[in-house]
């Protein structure tokens, strides 16, 4: 029994020296880089039949079965990420208690201290005091530490340190992109992406998911009041935007633009400028008899069955483009006869001619007049993410720039009386950038002209 | 005098100032190191003049915008990005030396964004995806940064020629040692490194306003993440295991390839969202 728990007690103290390691951290960055680079050469969530014709029918279900067609949602990447997350937690937190302590205890070395690196001896023709005092000057921003006299000769001892508290940016670092990471699930579980298409005059109570297809309700009404292109001098679009009203308690409450940078939030769902189109509001089509040549004026709406002017049948408009293939606007009709299959066929406006020649119909049709409007296409997006990784993202920044600017640095001097003035060793080391430190300390040193 | 033809005599000037640096350290010339520099200044004022030129121009033109909003003024933003880090650095660490290769590059940009078929270098009016103020600082942080990943990979490259040369370097008037190079190389991996962060913080936030979406693992998003991981790899391998030296000149040229080809090989090789620059 006794022995069992020990070796549990190992196992532990193994797993957590593993899970804070840098030798799990190197290989996992190595390995999530891999993973991305891969998502980028093999292209994401396509149709199988896609993947089939790139790839063959066994590498396909092999690939797929790897998580390598949504690379980075497959289990392999979340694993990645979850681990490279408790590596970095594990390792902050075994080494946060020891440099908690060299944070909030100032640094006071005894002059005999015996682990300071020497970075310069000089003389001077100047006494200890002088020499001191002349250091504590230069060294202006270094808070003293200690400060008392040398046993032998009259010498003087002073020790200064900056920044300590530089030692914990590197956990501000890691806590902040514990911070983004944890608005990022905020996204992933409790946000709703979708999109809503509005014609024109049309009210909208809810909007369609992306990956599931559900509907799913918004909470108030939207309608879309106009939607308008602008167009620079070269042709190049300018902007697009939707005006739209929201509607709550058959009250319009709010009156706005969505355009293309520029979202528009309410009740904390926003909508983004996605895209647009063109739809039919009403067709007037003519009617002809092949025989007589005699015309009717009809007018439909998309999904509207109409009786003929024969009265022998239903008419109905199943889709409208307005650029069919570069031939123009077109419209898609299907015919219903009594005891006959549906024929479905396309007219254009720009070829009349076209439905007499290829269909053998006693009535053929012409497109007399289109009325069209846009539609909007609106990004609707609930994230209560989002401030949260902002929050990372601010706190990151500013902790990346402490990290890699500031240090702890600690300077030491013992002055030793000598014959025409004093000679003096300079200590000194720094937690980061050690080489730079000593460096610039050299070269203030050789400016102090005593 | 327009800011096209000022920007063809800025090509020459970096050319001819490349040049000088070449001659000062194979001739061991100091003189001629000196003009280097003067001539790499004078490119950089001209330049830019060039760009505060074709800004207002197109103000003038009724489609303001900073002159950040393509291919071509991008390789020229590239450019003079690199050239002004280089002069930092020569005068914050007295190096001339690494003028040789920076130079050339900011040469190289040159060139290529005035003389390619393919690229435009009219002034052309924003698409709405690019009317946002984020525009300007999404695009000056990520290629200062890249600037900066350059100058580092210039580095390493002097670095990695003459540790390969064998024996010791001391360092002299022409080159610095072995341990500032070394130094000099993290330094500015670190301010690249700082920067595009800020760039890929501002492409998340401004992707959010625009599309309503942080994050969507865009070939061109998850290039700069690719570029991102890299140098984390070089600076956890330096502060946790004690890289030095040659292997992190190695991962410092490694990464540059990454930044060229979330530059350059996205665009051509990939198909995203990204299709500006």
């Amino acid at each position: 029994m006794k022995k069992n728990r020990s070796n549990n007690t190992l196992i532990l103290k193994w797993l957590i020296s593993f899970l804070s390691s840098i030798k799990l951290t190197i290989p996992l960055l190595f390995l999530i880089t891999l993973a991305s680079i891969l998502g980028t050469i093999i292209p994401q969530n396509m149709s199988r039949e896609i993947y089939i014709r790139e790839y063959g029918l066994t590498f396909t279900s092999f690939m797929e079965k790897l998580g390598l067609f949504n690379m980075y949602h497959s289990h392999f990447f979340i694993s990645l990420l979850t681990l490279l997350t408790i590596n970095l937690l594990v390792c902050s937190l075994k080494r946060w208690k020891t440099d908690w302590h060299i944070a909030i205890k100032q640094w006071r070395p005894g002059h005999d201290s015996k682990n300071l690196k020497l970075i310069s001896e000089t003389t001077f023709n100047a006494r200890p005091e002088i020499v001191i005092g002349r250091f504590k000057d230069v060294f202006k921003t270094f808070k003293t530490t200690n400060e008392e006299g040398l046993d032998d000769n009259n010498g003087l001892w002073w020790s200064g340190e900056r920044g300590r508290w530089s030692r914990l940016s590197f956990y501000f670092v890691h806590f902040s992109i514990l911070i983004i990471l944890i608005g990022s699930v905020l996204s992933l579980g409790f946000g709703d992406k979708g999109f809503i298409i509005i014609k024109e005059g049309e009210t909208k109570e809810s909007f369609e998911t992306r990956g599931k297809k559900q509907l799913k309700p918004l909470g108030f009404k939207i309608r879309c009041d106009k939607f308008s292109i602008e167009f620079h001098e070269n042709g190049m679009p300018s902007a697009y935007t939707s005006d739209i009203t929201i509607i709550q308690d058959n009250k319009n409450v709010f009156k706005g633009a969505v355009m293309v940078n520029a979202p528009l939030k309410f009740n904390g769902t926003s909508f983004y400028q996605n895209s647009y189109g063109s739809t039919l509001t009403a067709a007037i089509l003519d009617v002809v008899d092949r025989k007589t040549g005699e015309s009717h004026k009809i007018s439909c709406k998309t999904g509207q069955d109409i009786q003929l002017p024969a009265g022998d049948g239903l008419i109905q408009v199943l889709a409208y483009t307005d650029n069919f293939e570069g031939l123009g606007p077109a419209l898609r009709l299907a015919i219903k006869r009594q005891g006959k299959m549906p024929e479905s066929f396309i007219i254009f406006k720009n070829i009349p001619d076209f439905d007499i020649k290829h269909r053998k119909d006693t009535i053929t049709f012409l497109i007399n007049k289109v009325d069209t409007g846009y539609y909007t296409v609106l990004e609707v997006k609930k994230d209560p993410g989002v401030p949260v990784v902002y929050i990372g993202f601010s706190m990151f920044i500013l902790s990346l720039f402490l990290v890699f600017y500031f240090s702890h640095q600690k300077l030491a001097i013992s002055v030793i009386p000598s014959q025409n003035g004093s000679s003096a060793k300079i200590y000194g080391s720094a937690h980061k950038s050690r080489f730079v430190y000593i460096q610039n300390i050299r070269n203030k040193i050789k400016k102090i002209a005593l | 005098m327009s800011a096209s033809l000022l920007l063809s005599i800025v090509t020459f000037i970096y050319l001819l100032s490349a040049l000088l640096y070449t001659v000062f350290l194979v001739f061991k010339m100091p003189k001629i190191g000196v003009w280097g520099s003067i001539l790499s200044i004078a490119g950089l004022i001209i330049q830019t003049i060039a760009l505060a030129m074709r800004w207002i121009h197109s103000y003038e033109m009724g489609i303001g915008h900073a002159p950040l909003s393509n291919l071509y003024e991008s390789l020229v933003f590239f450019a003079w990005s690199i050239v002004l880090l280089n002069i930092i650095f020569e005068f914050r660490y007295k190096i001339r030396s690494i003028g040789v290769l920076t130079l050339t590059l900011a040469f190289l940009s040159m060139a290529y964004a005035s003389f390619s078929n393919d690229i435009n270098s009219q002034i052309q009016p924003l698409l709405p995806a690019l009317q946002s103020n984020w525009l300007l600082t999404h695009v000056t942080t990520c290629f200062l940064g890249y600037a900066s990943f350059a100058l580092s990979a210039c580095i390493s490259i002097v670095y990695l020629i003459l540790k390969n040369k064998g024996g010791k370097w001391e360092g002299n008037n022409f080159l610095p040692s072995f341990n500032i190079m070394d130094e000099l190389i993290y330094r500015s991996v670190v301010f690249g490194f700082l920067l595009l962060t800020l760039g890929i913080i501002t492409g998340s936030v401004w992707a959010n306003q625009a599309w309503g979406s942080y994050w969507s693992w865009d070939p061109k998003e998850t290039w700069s993440l690719v570029t991102w991981f890299v140098y984390l790899i070089l600076l956890h391998a330096r502060y946790s295991k004690g890289w030095h030296g040659q292997k992190i000149a190695w991962l410092s040229v490694l990464g540059f390839g990454a930044v060229l080809f979330t530059y350059f090989g996205v665009n051509n090789l990939l198909s995203g969202l990204h299709s500006y620059a």
